[in-house]
């Protein structure tokens, strides 16, 4: 019998106890503003080293750091990496990237290329997205001639319509 | 008003009815459909708040109009049904689900002298109409010929049966001191004699928490239990019908929360008999309607404040908690109650 009302009695409390959290963080939101999320287009987290898109790196002449060492295409899981090599115009015993290619459409950006570079050619850019709206353009050259090539380039407002405009006409 | 303008429009006693009828059912039926939209939306952004986010702001200033394209959306969704379940009978089901609490609030008495009917079985004919809706449910798991919606119904059923017990219960200990069963006289004992959930507290509390259960809101959401029963007795239906569905069920938590008001908290009364105008005249009915609103709003708040707090019970607990806590408790509560008022009243 004790027992019985102790239980309602410690139940009741618990409940109470539970609404009185509830009801603190309805006014931490409403008053303080303590939402912990993230309202997604307008602000967007910081991202870490590992997380965004594969960007070429370039010494203070303006040349590639890549010495063509083939160790970010071996590790690359779907092979999404081509490179043609060449020797440096200043330092004929090094080598260097003439191009450096990388397919988005095969990219999973697991990061593993950067890991395996051994002179800082490549690093992960903290892009949040990067939609591309052509097949074709997903392939980027991002060094050309040994120096900086094609960008991740923001499209402009008109490029977008123009291809959701064609891509319309295919459905 | 109404009343005498259907008098101008024909001399018949019955056409006067209908047309005062019809005229009655289409204002509660707008301004509830209003509520109703209003609730969805509120009740999204409760649940938000009390989960550290924000809720919906993207459609109109602030996420308003989230609630116009959530009907839009709802209404314009394709009705898929599959081929096996009982037509007449799956059609049926949504409709009794609106109409019956709907047609419990004819004698809700929202301010002085705005009411459908004053009943003088006015508590019986709620409670029956309230107990009538969960065969709406019942159907809806029979004609969907899935085991899902049949263990939801089934569910619903036992919780009905269950959950009215203590609630008449709760109920029968503040009839004692009202002695009556029209609710608008029930207003007008506590205008006299001060609100009752002063008087009878447990009886307040008891009845809530049964009309919550009746209601079917969490916690006492078996009969749609996600995580169980896909989405309970609704699972076959879509579109508009499943909108129907919605709509009964936040209808029928407006409808406790009135009754809860109307019985416990004063009805149209504001607080501390705090009375600016005059009896009788327009302003004290809309100062009246404005305090119903206030407090059945606060009554809706605390529903949602429950559901986003605590987690669902399981069926034995449930069962566990109506019949070993709820009805005992009541129980006695009307003893002492019957007691008192006989003290009382000599």
């Amino acid at each position: 019998m004790e027992k019985y009302f102790k239980d309602i009695f410690n139940g009741a409390i618990a409940l109470l106890q539970g609404m009185s959290i509830t009801l603190k963080t309805m006014f931490g939101v409403l008053a303080k503003d303590e939402a912990t999320t993230v309202q997604y287009p307008e602000e967007t987290l910081d991202l870490d080293h590992t997380f965004g898109y594969v960007q070429a790196q370039f010494d203070d002449d303006g040349y590639s750091n890549c010495t063509t060492c083939m160790g970010c295409i071996r590790a690359c899981p779907p092979g999404c990496i081509t490179l043609t090599r060449g020797k440096h115009p200043e330092n004929p015993k090094q080598k260097i990237a003439i191009t450096y290619t990388l397919d988005y459409a095969k990219c999973e950006f697991c990061n593993l290329c950067v890991e395996a570079c051994n002179d800082d050619a490549i690093f992960m850019a903290p892009i949040h997205e990067f939609p591309f709206f052509d097949r074709s353009k997903m392939n980027v050259e991002m060094v050309t001639d040994m120096k900086k090539g094609n960008d991740l380039k923001e499209l402009s407002d008109q490029e977008i319509k123009d291809m959701e405009a064609k891509m319309k006409r295919l459905f | 008003m109404i009343q005498k303008f259907a008098e101008s429009l024909s001399t018949q006693p019955y056409i006067q009815s209908l047309i005062y009828g019809a005229i009655c059912s289409t204002l509660i039926l707008g301004v509830s459909a209003l509520c109703v939209m209003s609730l969805i939306f509120l009740e999204r952004k409760v649940s938000a708040w009390m989960q550290s986010r924000l809720g919906p702001n993207r459609v109109g200033p602030r996420g308003l109009l989230q609630m116009i394209a959530d009907g839009i959306k709802l209404i314009r969704k394709e009705d898929i049904v599959h081929d096996q379940i009982m037509k007449f009978l799956f059609n049926l089901a949504p409709c009794i689900a609106v109409a019956a609490p709907f047609a419990a609030f004819a004698t809700v008495p929202f301010a002085d002298g705005v009411q459908v009917v004053d009943f003088q079985l006015g508590i019986i004919y709620v409670f029956a109409l309230t107990g009538f809706s969960v065969v709406g449910i019942l159907i809806a798991g029979y004609a969907s010929v899935n085991r899902y919606s049949l263990l939801g119904a089934l569910r619903a059923t036992a919780q009905m049966i269950s959950y009215e017990i203590p609630m008449i219960i709760a109920l029968l200990g503040v009839l004692c001191f009202t002695e009556t069963l029209s609710l608008r006289e029930t207003v007008l004992y506590q205008q006299t004699h001060g609100w009752n959930i002063l008087y009878a507290p447990v009886s307040f509390i008891i009845f809530f928490i049964a009309a919550t259960a009746e209601c079917n809101r969490a916690p006492f959401d078996l009969v749609e239990a996600e995580s169980e029963l896909v989405a309970g007795f609704h699972t076959e239906y879509a579109g508009i019908k499943f909108a129907m569905f919605f709509f009964g069920e936040y209808i029928a938590m407006m409808l406790a929360c009135s009754l809860t008001v109307v019985i416990f908290m004063g009805g149209w009364l504001a607080p501390f008999g705090f009375l600016p105008f005059e009896v009788g005249s327009i302003l004290y009915t809309v100062w009246g309607l404005g305090w119903f609103a206030a407090k059945v709003a606060l009554l809706l708040f605390t529903m949602m404040w429950f559901r986003w707090t605590f987690p669902r019970l399981r069926i034995d607990q449930l069962m566990v908690f109506c019949w070993k806590v709820l009805i005992p408790i009541s129980m006695v509560n009307l003893l002492i109650m019957a007691v008192i008022s006989a003290l009382i009243k000599g």
